[in-house]
C-alpha cells in the first residue's frame, strides 16, 4: 500500500490527473445537489421565474397530504425492505458458496431477476398478484382461504416489498458470494479443528470476514428502497398518474413534473436525500463501532 | 431519470436544429398514424406557403408534457403545439403562449361557423391565447353480442341512469361458472371527471368545481347522489370491475370485452373498429336533472418565444381552417371544430359505421369540461381521494369530504 | 501416547489417483519434517491427518485409535496454516483464547492459558492488538500461541514459515523446535524447504508423487539416499546426478570420460557426488576429472564452481576461496567414501 502512495512532487501530477473529474463531480453531482437545495426555498412552476418561498416548502410538506402518504410509505417500505434484502441475499450467497453439481445454473437463476427489465417482470407480478386469474389467489383459493386483493391498499406494501425484494437478492447476493469466495478457507478449517458449530463459524468467521460487504450492501440496499419506483410504478400506478402505494420518488415527479410545483418537489427531494444520508451516517458509525469489535 | 432523458433530448433537438430560414416546429401528442396525417396537413401547407416548412414532431402523453415543460422553460419551445383545453390555464396564466388577438382582428369572420362551446374554452377577457383544433363529446358504448346474449334491449334515447343500471346489473355474469365474475355491465376508471362522474354528477344536478370560488362543489347533496349511484354501482351491485380485477385485462373494460358498456369520446373510435365483437353508441342516459355530458377539446397554441410568429400562424389559421380540419377529419379520433366539416361526409362518412352524428348532437346538452389554472393537480387530488371509496377503503361520504378538503387546497394555492 | 500412524494412504479424486499408498508412523513427542517439492501431496497428507480431507484409503490412527471417521475437533490436534488464518477483528488474546471459548472453557482457565503461551511467545506485550498492527513474525508466534493454549497431543504445521522473510525464517526455525522440545507434544512439519527440514527435524520423510521416498533422521537421508530423487532433493546445492554406462569398474559418462566404480555394478547407472565432496587436485592426479570453470559464485564461506567435463555440467563446492574465474581447466577429484551410485531405471541406491 504504502509504496503506491504518491511522494512530493508526484503529488501534484495526482491531482493534475484528477481535476477533470473532480470538476465534473463537483459541477455534476454537486452542482445539482446545491441548486435542488436552492430550488427548495422557492416557488417555481417551470415557465416563470423562481420566487423566493423562504422555508414555507418544507412548512407545507408535514400538510400535504400526497407527502405525508408517501413519506410513511416510504419509511415503511425501506424498513421492511432493506433488512429482507440484506439478510436474503446473505442467505442465498452462504447456500450457493459450495462447490456443487449445477450451482452455476442456481446462481443464475437468482441473479436472473436483476437483469430482467422491470417493465417485463413487473408484468409477471400483476399476472401473479391479478385479483382473479392471479397464480396467488388460484393457491390461497386452494387451501380454502378467501382470495386476497394483493394490490389492494391493505396487502400492496407487502406485496410490493416481496417483488421488490425478489428482484434485488440477486444483485446482493453477488455482492456477497464476491465477500464469501475472499474468506480464505483456512478460516473455517481452524473453526472445524476447534469444534465450532455452523452457527458460531457464520458469527465469528463468515459475517466479520462480511462486514465490508454488509456495509456496503446494508447502504446501498437503502439508497435503493429509498429510490425504488420501477416495480412499484408497474404494479400500483393507477389511471391518473398516483399509485396505490406513492412514495417519495412518486410524490417528487408528481408534484415537480405534472403539478408545476418544482420547489415543491426540491423540497421533498432534499428531505429524501437527508433522510438517506443521516441513515448512511449511521451506518458509518456502526460499522466503525462493529468494525474496532 | 425522466427529467434527465427530457433534457438531454432537449438539447440534442436544439442543437440539431438546422436554421431553415423559415422552419417552424409542431409538437403534438399522438400516434404514428396521426402524425401521418400531420404530415400530409404540413405538406399541403407548405405548397402554399412556400418559403415556410413545417417540422412534425409527436410523442405520448406522459412524455409529451415533460418534453413541452422542458422545452418552454429551456427558452427553446416548439413554434405551435398542442394544449389540451383543462390544461389550457395552466400554461396560459404562466405567460408563454402568444396572445392570437392581433392575428384574429385582422381575419375577420375566421371564427364563424366554429362550434362556440369548443371556443369558449380558449377565451380570457383580453382575447383568445390559442384556438380548438377538435373536440370530444362522451357517449355510451355498448357491446351488442354481451346484450343479445343476455336478451337485454339496446340503451336507447329514454334511458335513464336507473334503467342503465339494471341493465348493468343483468349483464354483470360469471360465463365460465368458476365462481367469479368475468363480464360487468360497465367499467369506469372513477379517477377523472371525463368520461363519467363529471358528467354524472351534472345529470343529477349537481355541480363539479368553481374555479373563480376556488370551491369544489362534489359534496352537494345532488353531487352526493351522483357518487352514491356510482358507489352503489361499484361495491353493491359490483357491476363495474375493480381497478384489480380490470387491470388483469388491460386498460379498458370495453376494448377487452369484459365489459358490456363504457363511456367514452370519439378518441375510442378508431381503437375499437378492431374489436370482434359488435358494437353501437347511445347518447348518455338521462339523470333526475336530464341528460348531460361533458365536452372537451384540444387545442393549438403559438409559443411567445417563438422566432417565428407569422409563420406558425399561418399555420394555424390552414390547420383550423376548413382544408385543415378536412384533412384532419381523416385521422377518426376526434370530432372537427367547424360545423361545415363536422356535419358533412368527410367526418360523418367515416369507416366505422355507427352514427357519428350523436358526438355532435351531444353538444346540445353538453357541459364544458372546466378550464382553470391548475386543473391537473386538483384532479389528481380529487381522484386520490375518490379513489379510496371505490377500493371501499372509505366511505363514500369520507372520501368525497377528503376529496372536497384536498381539490380546495389545491385551488387555494393555484390562485 | 500420541502417536501418529498412517497406514496404506490412498487417495483419489475421481478416477485420478494422488496418494499411492503411504505408510508411516510418528512416534510420540517426535518432531516429523514432511518434505517434497510441490505437488508430492505433502499437505494433502497433513490436511488427512487433521482431518480436513478426507481418505479414500487406508487407517489414520492418533494414539492408537483409528480417526479415519473421527471429526477434526476431536482428534486432540491443533494445526498452524501458512497464512496463520488469524480472525482479523480478534485481539491477539481473543484469537488464542478462541478454541477454549468455543469449547466453553471457564474464563479463569482461558486467561491463564493465553497467559501462559503469550509468555512462552512473548506476546505479553501485544495481547491486545489486533493482527493487522502486528508483525509477520509477530502473526506467526500468535498463530503458534493459538495452537499451544489448546494443549493439543498433536501439532501440525503446514509450511508455517514460508510468508516470512529469510532472516526471520531462520530465527523462527529455531524458536519453533525449542518449543517443541519445551513441550514434547508429537509434531508433523510440512515445508518445500529441504534446509528447513534438516535443521528442525527429528525424521524426515520425503514425498513424491503421492509415494513415500524414505524416511529417516536428516542426516541419513543426507549420507545415504534411498534413491536418485532423494539424493537430489537434500542436500544444497544439489548432488551431481551424471547418467553412465558400467564397464569394467568403471563408468563410461561420456566415451572420453570415465570413473571408477564405487561399487559392482553393470549397465546403465548414476553415479552420484555431493559438490562439497569434490576437491582440487593437481593436474595429472589419480582419477582427476578435467574441468573447465564456466561460473564462479562466492557467498564468502562457499564457492560454488560450475563446470563443463567433456559436454557433461558438474557443480563443486569449497570453502576455502581458490583463486579461479571463468574458463580456467582445473581438476577435480571425487572422495571414494562419499560416492553414491544408483540404479538407472529404477533410481535405487545400489551401494
Amino acid at each position: 500500500m504504502s509504496a503506491l502512495r504518491p511522494m512530493g512532487s508526484e503529488r501534484w501530477w495526482v491531482w493534475l490527473f484528477l481535476l477533470p473529474t473532480l470538476l465534473g463531480l463537483a459541477l455534476g453531482t454537486f452542482g445539482s445537489i446545491f441548486a435542488t437545495i436552492g430550488l427548495s426555498f422557492t416557488n417555481w412552476d417551470l415557465l416563470t421565474p423562481p420566487q423566493w418561498a423562504g422555508v414555507d416548502n418544507y412548512a407545507d410538506l408535514p400538510a400535504g397530504r400526497m407527502f405525508t402518504k408517501a413519506f410513511w410509505n416510504t419509511l415503511a417500505f425501506s424498513g421492511l425492505y432493506v433488512p429482507l434484502t440484506v439478510v436474503l441475499s446473505l442467505v442465498v450467497a452462504i447456500g450457493l458458496n459450495r462447490r456443487i453439481k449445477g450451482i452455476g445454473w442456481f446462481r443464475v437463476m437468482y441473479f436472473l431477476p436483476a437483469v430482467c427489465s422491470p417493465t417485463a417482470t413487473g408484468l409477471l407480478w400483476n399476472w401473479i398478484y391479478a385479483p382473479d386469474n392471479g397464480v396467488l389467489n388460484a393457491a390461497v383459493t386452494a387451501v380454502g382461504v378467501s382470495p386476497v386483493s394483493w394490490l389492494g391498499p391493505r396487502m400492496a406494501l407487502y406485496s410490493i416489498v416481496v417483488v421488490n425484494v425478489w428482484g434485488a437478492i440477486g444483485g446482493g447476493m453477488i455482492i456477497f458470494l464476491a465477500g464469501l469466495q475472499a474468506i480464505p478457507k483456512e478460516y473455517f478449517e481452524v473453526t472445524r479443528l476447534d469444534g465450532a458449530t455452523a452457527w458460531q463459524r457464520l458469527r465469528f468467521v463468515t459475517l466479520p470476514a462480511l462486514a465490508p460487504s454488509l456495509f456496503f450492501q446494508t447502504v446501498l440496499t437503502t439508497i435503493n428502497a429509498f429510490q425504488a419506483f420501477d416495480y412499484i410504478y408497474v404494479l400500483t400506478s393507477s389511471g391518473n398518474g398516483n399509485s396505490t402505494m406513492p412514495t417519495l420518488v412518486f410524490s417528487i415527479y408528481r408534484s415537480g413534473f405534472r403539478f408545476f410545483r418544482m420547489g415543491d418537489a426540491a423540497a421533498q427531494a432534499v428531505v429524501l436525500t437527508a433522510m438517506i444520508f443521516a441513515l448512511t451516517l449511521v451506518y458509518f458509525r456502526l460499522q466503525k463501532k462493529w468494525g474496532e469489535a | 431519470m425522466k427529467l434527465l432523458k427530457a433534457t438531454t433530448l432537449a438539447l440534442l433537438l436544439t442543437t440539431s436544429c438546422a436554421f431553415a430560414d423559415t422552419e417552424i416546429t409542431y409538437q403534438f401528442w399522438g400516434s404514428p398514424q396521426e402524425v401521418g396525417v400531420w404530415n400530409s396537413v404540413a405538406r399541403a401547407f407548405e405548397t402554399e406557403h412556400p418559403g415556410i416548412k413545417v417540422k412534425i414532431e409527436a410523442s405520448d402523453w406522459d412524455s409529451y408534457w415533460e418534453k413541452l415543460k422542458v422545452k418552454v422553460a429551456g427558452g427553446t419551445p416548439p413554434d405551435v403545439f398542442a394544449m389540451d383545453a383543462p390544461l389550457y390555464k395552466d400554461w396560459q396564466s404562466r405567460g408563454v403562449l402568444l396572445n392570437l388577438k392581433p392575428y384574429l382582428d385582422k381575419e375577420p369572420g375566421i371564427l364563424d361557423g366554429v362550434y362556440p362551446l369548443t371556443l369558449k374554452a380558449y377565451e380570457t377577457p383580453d382575447g383568445f391565447y390559442g384556438l380548438p383544433r377538435d373536440f370530444q363529446t362522451i357517449v355510451l358504448y355498448y357491446n351488442k353480442d354481451m346484450f343479445d346474449a343476455a336478451g337485454v334491449a339496446y340503451p336507447n334515447d329514454g334511458w335513464t341512469w336507473e334503467d342503465f343500471r339494471i341493465a348493468a346489473k343483468k349483464l354483470t355474469k360469471d360465463k365460465d361458472g368458476d365462481g367469479k365474475t368475468d363480464q360487468w355491465g360497465f367499467w369506469e376508471a372513477g379517477y377523472d371527471m371525463e368520461p363519467f362522474w363529471g358528467a354524472l354528477v351534472w345529470s343529477f344536478g349537481g355541480e363539479v368545481v368553481n374555479p373563480e370560488t376556488h370551491k369544489t362543489l362534489i359534496s352537494s347533496p345532488q353531487a352526493m347522489a351522483a357518487f352514491q349511484f356510482m358507489s352503489d354501482m361499484w361495491l353493491k351491485d359490483k357491476s363495474m370491475p375493480s381497478e384489480q380485477q380490470l387491470r388483469q385485462y388491460g386498460a379498458d373494460g370495453f376494448f377487452a370485452g369484459i365489459s358490456a358498456m363504457g363511456v367514452s369520446g370519439h378518441w375510442s373510435v378508431p381503437e375499437y373498429s378492431q374489436v370482434a365483437f359488435k358494437w353501437d353508441i347511445a347518447p348518455l342516459p338521462k339523470g333526475p336533472a336530464g341528460r348531460v355530458t361533458s365536452a372537451n377539446s384540444a387545442g393549438f397554441v403559438i409559443a411567445k418565444d417563438s422566432k417565428h410568429p407569422n409563420e406558425a400562424w399561418e399555420f394555424v389559421k390552414y390547420a383550423f381552417g376548413e382544408k385543415g380540419q378536412t384533412e384532419l377529419a381523416k385521422i377518426g379520433l376526434a370530432i372537427p371544430v367547424r360545423k361545415s366539416i363536422a356535419e358533412r361526409p368527410a367526418y360523418l362518412d367515416q369507416s366505422t359505421k355507427i352514427d357519428h352524428s350523436l358526438y355532435i348532437k351531444a353538444l346540445d346538452y353538453a357541459h364544458l369540461k372546466p378550464v382553470f389554472k391548475g386543473y391537473e393537480e386538483w384532479s389528481g387530488a380529487v381522484g386520490d381521494a375518490l379513489h379510496m371509496a371505490w377500493t371501499g377503503e372509505m366511505k363514500i361520504t369520507d372520501a368525497l369530504a377528503e376529496a372536497v378538503a384536498n381539490g380546495d387546497e389545491v385551488l387555494a394555492r393555484s390562485k | 501416547m500420541a502417536q501418529v500412524s498412517l497406514n496404506n494412504i490412498i487417495k483419489s479424486y475421481g478416477s485420478s489417483q494422488v496418494m499411492h499408498g503411504v505408510t508411516f508412523d510418528v512416534a510420540d513427542g517426535e518432531f516429523v519434517a514432511l518434505v517434497g517439492p510441490s505437488g508430492c501431496g505433502k499437505s494433502t497428507l497433513l490436511r488427512m491427518v487433521a482431518g480436513l480431507e478426507d481418505i479414500s484409503g487406508g487407517t489414520i490412527s492418533i494414539a492408537n485409535r483409528i480417526v479415519n471417521d473421527v471429526e477434526p475437533k476431536e482428534r486432540d490436534l491443533a494445526m498452524v496454516f501458512q497464512n496463520y488464518a488469524l480472525y482479523p477483528h480478534m485481539t491477539v488474546r481473543q484469537n488464542m483464547g478462541f478454541s477454549l471459548k468455543l469449547r466453553n472453557a471457564p474464563k479463569t482457565e482461558i486467561e491463564t492459558r493465553v497467559a501462559e503461551a503469550a509468555g512462552i511467545l512473548g506476546l505479553k506485550d501485544y495481547l491486545d492488538r489486533l493482527p493487522k498492527q502486528l508483525s509477520g513474525g509477530q502473526r506467526q508466534r500468535v498463530a503458534m500461541g493459538r495452537a499451544i493454549v489448546r494443549q493439543p497431543a498433536v501439532f501440525l504445521f503446514d509450511e508455517p514459515l514460508s510468508n516470512l522473510d529469510a532472516a526471520l525464517r531462520v530465527q523462527m526455525r529455531a524458536e519453533i523446535r525449542a518449543l517443541h522440545d519445551r513441550l514434547q507434544s508429537t509434531s508433523i512439519f510440512v515445508t518445500h524447504d529441504q534446509v528447513e527440514a534438516m535443521t528442525m527435524a527429528d525424521r524426515i520423510i520425503v514425498l513424491r508423487s503421492g509415494r513415500l521416498e524414505q524416511a529417516g533422521a536428516p542426516l541419513e537421508l543426507y549420507d545415504r539416499p534411498a534413491n536418485a530423487f532423494v539424493a537430489g532433493f537434500i542436500g544444497s546445492p544439489a548432488m551431481n546426478l551424471l547418467r553412465g554406462q558400467a564397464v569394467d569398474g568403471m563408468i563410461k559418462l561420456t566415451p572420453k570420460l570415465s570413473v571408477p566404480l564405487p561399487a559392482a555394478a553393470d549397465g546403465p547407472v548414476i553415479w552420484g557426488i555431493r559438490p562439497e565432496h569434490l576437491s582440487l587436485v593437481p593436474a595429472g592426479s589419480e582419477g582427476a576429472l578435467r574441468v573447465r570453470v564456466t561460473a564462479v559464485e562466492s557467498t564468502g564461506h562457499a564457492t560454488f564452481v560450475m563446470g563443463d567435463m567433456d559436454g557433461i555440467m558438474i557443480t563443486a563446492l569449497f570453502t576455502d576461496r581458490p583463486p579461479l574465474s571463468k574458463g580456467d581447466q582445473i581438476y577435480l577429484k571425487a572422495s571414494p567414501e562419499k560416492q553414491h551410485l544408483f540404479d538407472t531405471t529404477t533410481e535405487v541406491r545400489i551401494n
